[in-house]
C-alpha cells in the first residue's frame, strides 16, 4: 500500500479548522471578534451551512483518517503490538503537554483548567479517567476525542484475527455493537455515562474510515462497504436523533458525509503539491498541534498589551502553536516512537525487524 | 475504465432522485400528504442530510455536473422541452389536471411560444407548463460552453454574467425567477471544467480558478435571493460535487458491473425525459386516479405511465435526430 498523500492534505485543514475554531471560541468568550472571522463568515461559512460546523468538520475528519490509517496497520500486526504502537505513538505526547499544563496551573497562570489543580487531577487526566469521574478537571479540554480512540483501538485490537480472516465480520459486529450501546446508555448523568455515551455516538465515524480502508485494501466489495458505511451512518444519526446532550454541536451526520466522500476522494490525490516535504511535515504534527494549541491559546494573547489587537493576538497565538507542536514533535513523540522499534527489534537480525514504515508515517494519525 | 462509466452511474442515480423528488414527494406534497415511510425518510435521511425537496435538488444538481462534463448535441438537448411543452399544452387543452406554475393553468399561443423559447422562464409571472424546463435550459448552456476550445473563456464569460445578475438583483431589479436557474448554472460550469482538466486541456491553477469561481456563484446566489435560503442548496451543491468527484475518481469493476445493467442505462438514457414528463404525464394521471383508487396504486400506475412515455419519446427522437 503506497503512502496516502492526500490524506495528509485533509489532516492539515482539519487541523487548521480546529484551532481556528477554538480561537474564534477564545476570541467571543472574551467578548472580542476580529476581522478575518467576519469576513470568512460571510463569504465561505454561513452560505455553505459550516458557522456552526468547524468543529464536527475537524474531529470528523481525524476520526475518519484514524479509522482508515489504523486499518492498514492492523493488517499487519499482532494485537498487543497494535496496541503497543498505538499507545507509544498517543501517550508520551499527552502526558508531557499534561504535565506541563498541571505545572502552569498549578502557579495560577490562567491556562483554561476550572477546579482544584491536586496530584488526582493530573493523575486522572493522564489516564483519561477524568472524563468518567465529577470533580476532575480537565488539563487539556480537547483529550475527550481520545477516549474514542482508544474505545476504538480495544476493538481493532480484540478483532484483529477476524479483520484478517473474515473481513466483514469486525464490520458487522461493530454495528450491532454500537447499536445495542446506544440502547442501553440512554442516559448521560453521571459523567461516566455521559462519556461512554459520546464515544458510542461517536464511534460509527471511526468505523465508517475502517470500512473506506477495508474496500481499498479490496477486502471488502464496494457495494458490502457501502452498505455497512450506510448502517453506521444510520446510527450516527439515531445517535443524534435519540440524545439532547450529545453530540453537543449539530453536523455530524452531515459532515461524515461530506468527509467520507472527500477522504475516498483524497486517497487518489498524488502529484508533486500533494507530496510537499512542507506539507507531510505540517501533518506529522496535527496531533501535537491538536494538544498544545489550547492551553498555548490561553496562555500568549494576555502576555500582550491589550492594545495590541485581536489580529496581533491571534498570529501570536498560532506561532506559539507552531513551535510548542514542533518541539513536541520532535522531542517527544518521534524519539518515543522510534525507542520503542528499537526496542521491538531487539535481539533480532535485519531480516525479521518489524518493518519501519518511514518512522511509522503511515500510522502517524494515531 | 471508460469515462462512460460514471457519467452513466451518475445519470442513472439522477433520474431517480429527481423522480422520487418531483413526481412521488413532490404530489403528495401538493396535497399536503405526509405518509410513512416517506416521513421516516425525511427524519432519518433527508433532515439530518441537510437536505430540502426530498433529493429533487440533489438529483438535479448530478446531472447538471454530468451535462457539463459530457454535454450531449443542441437538438437532442432541447427536445424534451419542446415535447414536453406540446404535451403540456395538450393536456391543459383536453383539461388534464398537470403540474403547472402558476396551478391556475391558461394555455394561449403566445403562452406555449414562451414556454417553447425559454422566454416565460426569462420573464418573470408567466405560465409555465413546464416547471422544470429551466433545466434543460442550463443543459443547453452547456453545449454553448463546450463549443468553446479554449475551454476557459465560455465558463468565465458566464460566471461574469451570473455575477452581474447577482448585482442587478442586489440593488433591486426582480430576478426572483431567476434564482435557481442562477445558482444551478455553476455546477454546469464545473462539469465542464472538470472535463476539461481530465482531458488536460486546462492548466490545474485555471481549472482550480475556475472551479473556485463556480463555487463563488453558487454561494453568491445563496446569499443575494433571500428565498432560496431556507433549502440550503449549498449544501446539496456540495454532495453534489463530491458524488460527482468520487465518481470520476474511484470507478471500478463493480461501477462498470452496474452502469453495464439495463436498467441503469435505461434510466442514464432517458433522464431528461423523465425529468420533463413527471410534472405532465406523471400529475395528469395521479390526479386523474386520485379519487378512485388508493394514492399508492396511483402512483405505481404514474410512475409506469412516465416510464412509458419517456421511454416512447426518447426512442422517437433518438430515431429522429439519428442518434
Amino acid at each position: 500500500m503506497r503512502y496516502l498523500h492526500g490524506l495528509d492534505v485533509l489532516r492539515v485543514l482539519a487541523s487548521v479548522a480546529v484551532v481556528y475554531t477554538h480561537t474564534r471560541d477564545w476570541f467571543a468568550t472574551g467578548g472580542q471578534t476580529w476581522r478575518l472571522d467576519h469576513a470568512l463568515t460571510a463569504t465561505v461559512l454561513a452560505p455553505f451551512r459550516l458557522d456552526a460546523y468547524l468543529v464536527p468538520i475537524a474531529i470528523t475528519t481525524f476520526f475518519l483518517i484514524s479509522g482508515l490509517v489504523v486499518t492498514f496497520a492492523a493488517q499487519r500486526e499482532s494485537p498487543g503490538r497494535f496496541l503497543a504502537r498505538r499507545f507509544t505513538r498517543v501517550l508520551p505526547a499527552l502526558w508531557v503537554v499534561l504535565a506541563i499544563v498541571w505545572v502552569v496551573a498549578r502557579t495560577g497562570t490562567p491556562i483554561g483548567v476550572t477546579g482544584p489543580v491536586d496530584g488526582a487531577t493530573l493523575l486522572t487526566n493522564l489516564t483519561l479517567t477524568n472524563f468518567f469521574f465529577s470533580g476532575n478537571p480537565g488539563l487539556d479540554l480537547v483529550t475527550w476525542t481520545l477516549v474514542v480512540q482508544v474505545c476504538f483501538y480495544l476493538f481493532v485490537a480484540a478483532t484483529i484475527p477476524l479483520l484478517r480472516r473474515w473481513p466483514w465480520l469486525p464490520a458487522a459486529i461493530s454495528v450491532a455493537l454500537v447499536s445495542v450501546l446506544l440502547s442501553v446508555v440512554r442516559t448521560e448523568s453521571p459523567v461516566a455515562l455521559h462519556t461512554l455515551r459520546v464515544a458510542v455516538t461517536l464511534l460509527p465515524i471511526l468505523f465508517i474510515g475502517q470500512l473506506i480502508a477495508l474496500v481499498r485494501l479490496r477486502r471488502l466489495h464496494p457495494l458490502a462497504g457501502l452498505a455497512y458505511g450506510a448502517a453506521h451512518w444510520l446510527l450516527l444519526v439515531r445517535g443524534d436523533l435519540t440524545s439532547d446532550f450529545t453530540p453537543p454541536v449539530p453536523g455530524y451526520p452531515q459532515t461524515v458525509v461530506c468527509i467520507a466522500l472527500l477522504t475516498i476522494a483524497c486517497c487518489r490525490m498524488s502529484g508533486r503539491w500533494v507530496a510537499a516535504g512542507w506539507l507531510s511535515a505540517a501533518a506529522n504534527r496535527t496531533y501535537a498541534v491538536f494538544l498544545v494549541h489550547v492551553p498555548v491559546l490561553y496562555v500568549t494573547p494576555p502576555l500582550l498589551s491589550t492594545t495590541a489587537g485581536t489580529t496581533l493576538a491571534f498570529f501570536v497565538a498560532m506561532v506559539g502553536t507552531a513551535v510548542a507542536a514542533d518541539l513536541l514533535y520532535r522531542f517527544v513523540e518521534m524519539p518515543a516512537v522510534r525507542w520503542w522499534r528499537t526496542w521491538e527489534n531487539r535481539g533480532q537480525n535485519t531480516a525479521e525487524r518489524a518493518p519501519d514504515d518511514l518512522a511509522g508515517r503511515v500510522e502517524a494519525t494515531r | 475504465m471508460t469515462r462512460d462509466v460514471p457519467v452513466t452511474l451518475l445519470r442513472a442515480g439522477a433520474a431517480l432522485l429527481i423522480t422520487y423528488g418531483f413526481l412521488v414527494t413532490g404530489f403528495l406534497a401538493s396535497h399536503g400528504s405526509n405518509p410513512q415511510p416517506i416521513a421516516g425518510l425525511r427524519e432519518w435521511v433527508n433532515r439530518p442530510l441537510g437536505l430540502g425537496e426530498d433529493f429533487g435538488p440533489l438529483g438535479l444538481m448530478v446531472l447538471l455536473l454530468c451535462t457539463g462534463y459530457a454535454a450531449g448535441g443542441f437538438v437532442r438537448t432541447y427536445l424534451p422541452v419542446g415535447v414536453a411543452t406540446l404535451l403540456a399544452a395538450g393536456a391543459v387543452l383536453i383539461g388534464l389536471d398537470i403540474s403547472t406554475v402558476p396551478p391556475d393553468k391558461s394555455v394561449t399561443l403566445a403562452n406555449v411560444a414562451g414556454n417553447l423559447t425559454f422566454a416565460s422562464h426569462l420573464v418573470a409571472d408567466k405560465t409555465l407548463l413546464v416547471p422544470l424546463a429551466w433545466v434543460v435550459g442550463c443543459q443547453l448552456v452547456a453545449c454553448l460552453v463546450a463549443f468553446d476550445r479554449r475551454g476557459w473563456f465560455a465558463p468565465a464569460a458566464v460566471l461574469v454574467a451570473v455575477g452581474e445578475l447577482c448585482v442587478l438583483a442586489a440593488n433591486g431589479v426582480d430576478l426572483d425567477h431567476l434564482a435557481r436557474p442562477l445558482l444551478f448554472l455553476p455546477l454546469v460550469l464545473l462539469g465542464h471544467v472538470v472535463r476539461r482538466l481530465h482531458d488536460r486541456a486546462l492548466p490545474a491553477w485555471a481549472g482550480l480558478l475556475l472551479g473556485t469561481g463556480c463555487l463563488v456563484a453558487l454561494a453568491a446566489v445563496d446569499r443575494t435571493f433571500p428565498d432560496l435560503r431556507k433549502w440550503w442548496y449549498p449544501v446539496a451543491a456540495t454532495y453534489a460535487v463530491l458524488v460527482f468527484l468520487v465518481a470520476l475518481l474511484v470507478s471500478g469493476r463493480t461501477a462498470a458491473s452496474v452502469a453495464g445493467r439495463t436498467v441503469t442505462r435505461w434510466l442514464a438514457d432517458r433522464v431528461e425525459w423523465l425529468l420533463v414528463l413527471s410534472g405532465v404525464v406523471g400529475f395528469a394521471v395521479l390526479n386523474a386516479l386520485r379519487l378512485h383508487i388508493p394514492v399508492p396504486v396511483g402512483m405505481i400506475v404514474a410512475l409506469v405511465a412516465v416510464g412509458l412515455a419517456a421511454d416512447a419519446c426518447h426512442r422517437l427522437t433518438r430515431r429522429r435526430s439519428g442518434t
